[in-house]
Formats: structure tokens, sequence, C-alpha cells
């Protein structure tokens, strides 16, 4: 079983980012991670392996640093990686998917793709659609379990108000992996030293006919998300205090 | 007569040359498997003449023994007794070989006064187990081993003294040959049993019987104890005395640094007994499970699986199970000491604080925690195996540099409108606050640090912080068994201190304290390192700080491991208490200085669940509230939170402060 799991080069949601001009951001005092929902398809692509044999390959898009979160992928027990470089973070969904496939296309053919449901950068959760669309191949996204028997994958997903959705789907397809699917793995340390040995087969978008510059969509401007103002305590007595939020849910809030 | 002694010759050197040439098997075996296993030893036996005397002063001495004080006065005269009469014993094996042989023919003063002493020693001995054997059927303690190997030991030794007073007593009474010295009236207690069993009585015949078989007895028990010992507990005869010398001296120690970059290295950490190194072999030897360490260990004092005299115990069963393979050459087919079936379990491995107090009490000075350390090392780094909450918090010491998770950049945030100055503005400062993760980040700990900052600013210190350029100092992975992460933390850390060369690291949590007074010289990072408890006392001293005393009420102070056990520190913290305070007294816990209990927070349990059992904060709160004292004091952010966490478990309201915090509100 050959897989392809499609991982994001992005900034740890603990760190705090700052904004740089309208649209960049300072990103070499940022920690950066491999995209939480990708790990969960990662983890399940190797436990698969682990079972059937075969070999996961992680393929992502992104900045030259993206080199160490590839490292990080192969340390959970991908094989090898290839690395699709670009100048800049934000790259449109469309041309995302363009250079994914364009990429798995020259290694040869998959028996199943994952990738998380989304990224925690940009929220999009676009590409896996766009994916699919341009290889002609099935997608599920937000997938929390699964099972795969021969040539059909069985999926569950969340639908809202605690109602499962299930379905099926005819292999090869895109499955995009959320929490719940399993607990990607802590990678144990020789496989963290193995992973500096293996291999990262890079190339430049440009190399895949691809400008990175002639995306569908354009990222104008980042804003910092404004801070929380912070909660008004009440003192006093219960007495006090229940008079006093009865006065500020009246006059200040003018809920009541 | 003649007959008599040429057949008891031949027995007597059979049987000598039998038992000593078996117990010089085993034990030339025990020696072998000590030099076959693999681990490595960081530091080596160094020092002789500092470890010569730790013989006389721990061994000859019985300090370590008598630190429990009934046990070990019975355990004293049990020694020298026993120590006492082997020189008679000796003489009495080549007497039955050679009869002529008489050492009080060749050095009479010398013998006589000798077997006057002996005398009088052996019976301390039966002494001595009076109190053992009222110890064991009476008082019982839990930790305490009732196996049928202590009370064995206790029968043999007990034969081998009354018959050792028979010999003796019938000794007097023997017909003298012509020339031979008299042994009437050099024997005070043995000479006590010819009149309360009117032994003077008996006819020559009767005598020479009692004689010898009282002699048969003696040496008979002897040589069996002799054969006896290499298998059983009582191996500590035997390996007590070595492995208290070759142990560490000072009581700071380092965990033992894994060359993680070894890439011919198959593994790391202690997986299974071939990977043991000689000195926890010896460890295992010499334990005697007396128990003390259990006795006091927080883990098993509140319900969990963990003991460390148990484990020791596993260990050598295990060791001894395998040692076939192990001296075979058969070191691959080794099975690993945690596997299933293995009474050390994940939950025993992982209830351990790191707390020390079973090194420190150990009377053989045994290094549980080496064995304890190394197997977590083993479990993380080869079996990404540990709790599952201590995933997230691994990953957020290495993406942020500390266990919760904050962005590494508002490291310095907790002093904001402080006026604490970067040390990347005054590279020149006196001091560098090493705040680390608590003080930085948990809304407990940063008031500690504000408290701390204060009082440095009162007393005019030239300080700085080193803000977002400091990285959790690696303790708590170290001790989770992270070494792999520890290391990365560490020399992060290091190489920042080494572009700075700080004149002196203060720090105001004992575990940061810990690892880079003890363990950053390990990554070539030496620096002066001190705890904020004694620099604030210093500061007093110094006269830099202006006291206030209040009126505070009862105080009591809580040790904090890193900082008593693992760093000798006890007495700054109490005498700052003792100054500030003008109404109150300085309480004590049930459990203080050396035998301080831990919170329950050490050995990164503070980010693991605690299912198991009471909680050991609850316990230690507890005792904390029934002193009575208005204040906790504790020295640890972490401790604060646990105790705190404890008491609010309790029905009593009663603050739990850091002592810098005391300090800030009695100082201006």
């Amino acid at each position: 079983m050959k897989i392809f799991v499609c991982i994001k080069h992005v900034p740890d949601t603990a760190a705090n980012i700052k904004l740089v001009g309208d649209n960049g951001f300072e990103d070499s005092e940022c920690k950066f991670i491999v995209n939480p929902y990708d790990e969960y398809g990662l983890e399940e692509a190797v436990s698969l392996v682990e079972k059937e044999g075969g070999e996961v390959v992680v393929v992502t898009v992104g900045k030259g640093a993206a080199t160490a979160t590839l490292r990080s992928a192969m340390a959970m027990g991908a094989a090898r990686a290839i690395h699709v470089q670009t100048q800049g973070q934000f790259l449109d969904s469309t041309l995302t998917a363009k250079a994914l496939k364009a990429a798995m296309d020259q290694d040869g053919a998959a028996d199943l793709i994952f990738t998380g449901k989304g990224s925690v950068d940009t929220e999009g959760a676009q590409t896996q659609y766009r994916l699919a669309a341009a290889m002609g191949l099935p997608v599920v996204n937000e997938v929390s379990r699964l099972t795969i028997d021969g040539q059909k994958a069985t999926m569950e997903k969340e639908i809202g108000g605690g109602e499962r959705e299930v379905l099926e789907m005819p292999l090869p397809g895109i499955i995009g992996a959320t929490k719940g699917l399993n607990e990607p793995r802590y990678p144990k340390f020789p496989d963290i030293m193995k992973a500096k040995k293996k291999k990262i087969q890079e190339m430049a978008i440009g190399d895949l006919g691809i400008d990175e510059n002639a995306g569908a969509s354009q990222l104008v401007k980042l804003e910092a998300v404004p801070e929380r103002s912070g909660a008004k305590m009440l003192e006093g007595s219960v007495q006090e205090q229940v008079a006093q939020l009865i006065k500020v849910l009246r006059e200040d809030e003018k809920i009541i | 007569m003649e007959n008599y002694l040429i057949v008891k010759s031949i027995v007597m050197f059979v049987a000598l040359v039998a038992a000593f040439g078996y117990f010089f098997l085993k034990v030339k075996r025990l020696y072998q498997i000590m030099m076959a296993v693999d681990g490595v030893v960081e530091k080596p036996v160094d020092r002789i003449s500092d470890r010569i005397k730790v013989l006389f002063t721990d061994v000859l001495g019985q300090t370590n023994v008598r630190r429990k004080l009934m046990p070990g006065i019975s355990h004293t005269l049990i020694f020298f007794g026993f120590l006492a009469i082997q020189v008679h014993s000796l003489e009495l094996m080549i007497r039955g070989v050679f009869p002529s042989f008489d050492l009080l023919h060749i050095i009479p003063s010398i013998y006589t006064g000798y077997l006057f002493i002996a005398d009088i020693l052996a019976f301390f001995v039966l002494v001595g187990f009076a109190y053992a054997l009222y110890r064991r059927t009476v008082i019982k303690p839990e930790y305490l081993t009732m196996g049928r190997d202590a009370n064995l030991i206790i029968l043999f030794t007990c034969v081998i003294i009354i018959s050792f007073h028979f010999i003796n007593a019938f000794q007097t009474l023997m017909p003298l040959e012509a020339g031979a010295a008299s042994h009437s009236g050099i024997f005070p207690i043995s000479g006590l049993l010819v009149s309360i069993f009117g032994l003077s009585g008996l006819s020559q015949g009767q005598v020479i019987f009692g004689y010898e078989l009282s002699y048969f007895i003696h040496i008979g028990t002897i040589l069996g104890f002799l054969i006896y010992i290499p298998g059983s507990k009582h191996l500590h005869l035997l390996a007590a005395a070595p492995n208290v010398f070759v142990k560490p001296l000072e009581m700071e120690k380092a965990i033992l640094k894994t060359d993680i970059e070894d890439e011919e290295a198959e593994t790391f950490g202690l997986g299974k007994c071939s990977e043991f190194n000689w000195k926890n072999v010896l460890n295992l030897y010499a334990c005697t499970e007396c128990g003390r360490c259990e006795e006091l260990c927080p883990a098993s004092g509140t319900g969990k699986p963990l003991s460390p005299k148990k484990i020791l115990h596993d260990f050598k069963v295990d060791l001894f199970d395998q040692a076939d393979k192990l001296l075979g050459d058969e070191k691959d087919e080794i099975e690993p000491l945690m596997r299933e079936g293995s009474p050390v379990t994940d939950d025993v491995l992982w209830s351990c604080t790191t707390c020390r107090s079973c090194e420190d009490i150990c009377p053989v000075n045994n290094q549980h925690l080496d064995f304890v350390i190394e197997m977590r090392k083993h479990q993380v780094l080869m079996e990404a195996n540990f709790p599952a909450e201590m995933q997230e918090t691994f990953t957020n010491i290495e993406n942020q540099g500390n266990p919760w998770g904050f962005s590494a950049d508002t490291r310095a945030d907790w002093c904001k409108g402080m006026d604490v100055p970067l040390i990347s503005d005054k590279p020149d400062a006196d001091v560098l606050y090493f705040v680390g993760c608590a003080g930085s980040f948990d809304d407990r700990g940063k008031k500690i640090a504000q408290a701390t900052a204060r009082v440095l600013q009162k007393a005019g210190v030239n300080f700085a912080i080193l803000g977002p350029e400091e990285s959790c100092n690696g303790d708590m992975a170290r001790r989770a068994g992270n070494e792999y992460l520890a290391q990365m933390l560490i020399q992060q850390n290091a190489e920042v201190f080494n572009q700075y060369k700080p004149k002196m690291i203060l720090t105001g949590c004992p575990h940061c304290y810990n690892v880079i007074k003890n363990e950053y010289p390990q990554f070539d990072a030496s620096y002066p390192v001190v705890h904020h408890t004694e620099y604030m006392l210093d500061l007093a001293n110094q006269g830099r700080l202006t006291i206030n005393r209040k009126e505070m009420g009862d105080i009591t102070f809580h040790d904090s491991c890193y900082l008593g056990r693992w760093n000798n520190i006890y007495q700054a913290p109490r005498e700052l208490i003792t100054r500030v305070n003008s109404g109150g007294n300085l309480v004590e816990m049930d459990k203080n200085f050396s035998k301080g209990m831990c919170c329950g927070a050490g050995g990164a349990r503070m980010f693991m669940e605690e299912t198991i059992g009471e909680r050991i904060n609850n316990v230690r709160a507890a005792e904390a509230v029934a002193t009575g004292a208005k204040t906790v004091c504790a020295a640890c952010p972490f401790c604060a939170t646990m105790l705190n966490d404890g008491i609010l478990e309790t029905d009593t309201v009663i603050p739990v402060k850091d002592i810098a915090e005391i300090m800030d509100e009695a100082t201006s």
C-alpha cells in the first residue's frame, strides 16, 4: 500500500504572531509544527502501513524551513518526503492543490491520500477538495473513524448534534483527517535520529510549471485579533454583587 | 581420644573445604555477574582516602544504621558481637583440623584479652536480637519484609552465639594438658553458664561431650550460614561494606548524561538487566530489605504500587533468573525488565516523585533513583511509553520552552511595569535571575517571581533576567526520562549562559537551582548558582534588607526535596522565617528536614494524573494543617501550588506563601 500524506508547515498555535507589513509576519522567531490535523492523517497512514505493509510518503508545499517539519513527520514513521518549495507561507489553495498533484504524479500513483481537515494557520479547508477535483478522486473530509477493506474505505464523520454520518468511498481517494481518528504517536528517539537521514526530494514550485503569484485569490491584509476586554469583577457581599449585576445588565449592557 | 581427634580433623577438613569452596564459587559467580553487565558508571571510584574514612564512620561507626535509633542500636550490637567472635571461630576451625593449634598458647595475654571482650560482645548480640524479635513480633512495621529468610538468619545467628557461650563454658571445665594455659576466669558471660546450669558437677567425659557437641553445632551453623548467605537477602553482610565504599561521596547528584549522539548505540537507558552498571548490581546485593525507603516513600505511603525496596528486590530476582544468559554470552536473549507479568509496571515506574528520601535514608547508600530514571529514559526514548498526559507536556516544552505551552516570547510578561532589566540590556549585572517556567507563566508562580524581584530591588541588587532567551531548565524532561528533550533544553540554556557569562545565577525554583548547579556542568556551563532562600539570608546578613518584624503567628516550613535532600539547604529558610516573625514560632510538621515529605510534584509528577491511592499533596497538606500554623511557608513554586490545592481539600483555610513573599511583606 502506498499512501501520500499531505502536510502543512504551520506556526504553532501557542506562538504569538508578530505581523510585518500588510500581509506578512515575523516567522524567524516563531516555532513551526506539522499542522495538527495532518498528524491524524499521518498517524493513520503509518499504522495502516505497519499493519499491511507499504510506504508512507509525506508531501508538503511550503517554505524552505519546512524541512524541519518534514523531519518531524518522518520521525513519526513516513519513509520519505517530497518538498515543493515556495517563497511565501500563504499560497492560494488552488495552487497548493496543483503543486501537490504535480509532485504526486511525478512520484507515481498512490492507493490512498490523507490530508488534514484544514490547516490551523489559514483555516481555509479548501486544499483537499481542490486536490480531489484536480486528480479526479473522491474525497471525504473531517473523518474521525476509518476502516479499510480491500478497495473500499468506510468512514465516519461528526455532523453535529451528536449524529455521525457513515460513508463509503472506493479507493484510491482522499481523506481529510480530524481529531478522534487516533492519537498521534510521540516519536521514539531512534526514529527521530533515523528521520534525519531519510530522503527529502526537493523541487521549486516553478519547476512544476506553477507561478506562485498567480493564485485565484490573494491575501490582502493580516490583522491581529483584538484582545478581549477584561472581565469585570463584582465585589462585595452576595446581595451587593447581585444588585450590581442587575444594574450592569440593565444600564450598561441593556439586556434586561 | 586420639582416634576421635583424627576423625574430627578429617571431618572438619572436608567440611571446611566443602563449605568455603561452595561459598567461594557462589561469590565468584556474584562477582562475574557484576562484571558482565554493560551499563556505564559515570564517575570513577576516586578519593580513596575519603572512602576509607567513610568505611570507619558508616560501617564501623554504624552511623547510617543508627539514624533509626532502636533498630540501629540493635544492629550495632549484633554487628560488633558477630564481628568479634569471628577470630575465635576461625581459631576453632583451624584447631579442628590441627588439634595442637592454640592461640592462647601462642599469644596468651592478647588472646585472653580478646576472649574476654568477645565473650561480652557476643552476649550483646542476643540483646540485639531480643529487640529484633520484639520488633518483628510485636511492633511489626509494615515496611519490614517478614520473610522466612530473615527469621532463619536470626535463628542461625542465635545458635552461633549460644553455642559460642557453651563452648567457652565447657572450655573452662576441660582437663588441662601439661603446659596449657587455663581458660577459667576469662569468660565473664560464659562463666555464668557454668554456675547457672551447674556444669561443674559434670564428669570429665560429659564435659568433653558437651564441648564437642557445642563445637559441632557452632561450626556447623557457621558453615551453614556461609553457604546460605550468598543466595539470601543477607548478602548484605558481604556487599554492604563495598557498596558503602563506592557510594557517591557528595550528596548532590547529577543524572547520568546519556550519550544520545552515539550512532553505534542500539539502546538507551535501562531496558534489561544486562544494562545495569556494576554499581547498580552491587546496590541489589547490598539491599537487606530493611524497608526504611518504603517507610518514607511518598508513593508507598499513599497507596501507590511503588516501593523502592521492592523495585530493588524484583530487579535482583530478575538478575538472578537471567544470570545464565548474562554469563553465557546470550545477552540478546535477555528479556526486558518491564515485560508482561513483570512486577515493575508502568504504575510503579511513573509513581516516583524523585524526592530521594529512599536514597537519603538508605543505610547502605543505595541509589534507587539511578534505576528509576534510567528506566524512564528507556521507556521514553526507546518505547515512547509514558503516561499519555505527558505527551502534550513534552510537546509544549519542545515547542514553547515551558510545560504549559504559553508563547515563549511572553516569558518576561510577569514583570511588566516592574522595571526588571533584560541581561541583553545589562550584561554587567551582578546577578542573573533565572526565573523558571513557573515564575514566568504560572499565575501562582508569577506572584512569587514578582515578590522575589521586589526584594532584590529593595536590597539594591544589580540583577537582570534572560526574558525570552530563557527556556525550560530541562529538569522535568530529564526526570520524566526524555533525555533527548532535556539535553536540547540544557544545551540551549547553557549556550545562552556561556554567551553572557553571568557572575552568579539566582533561582527561585529548587528544580532550576538543582539542575543548573549540578547538571549543567555536564554541558560545559559551570556558574555559581544560589537559591533565593540562601541569597535573601545573605542580603539580610549584609544589612541590605530592612526587616520590619511582624506578628505572623506560627509558621510551618515545608522542605522542598530539591532544596533539602538534593542540596542540603534546610536552615536558610527557617532562619529567615524566625527573623521576620515577631509573634509566633516556627513549628515543624511530623516529617521535616531530611525526612520531609514530598509535595507530590517532583519527577514530572506535577504534570501527570494521580489516580491511585490518596493524593500525596493532600496527605502533606493535612500534616501542615495539623501543626496549627497560621501560615505554610514553601520555597518552591510547585510545592506552593501542590500544598495550596491540598489545603483546599481540608476544612482549614491557611495561606501557603513562598519565603520570597514572606520576605517581601516583611522588608522595606
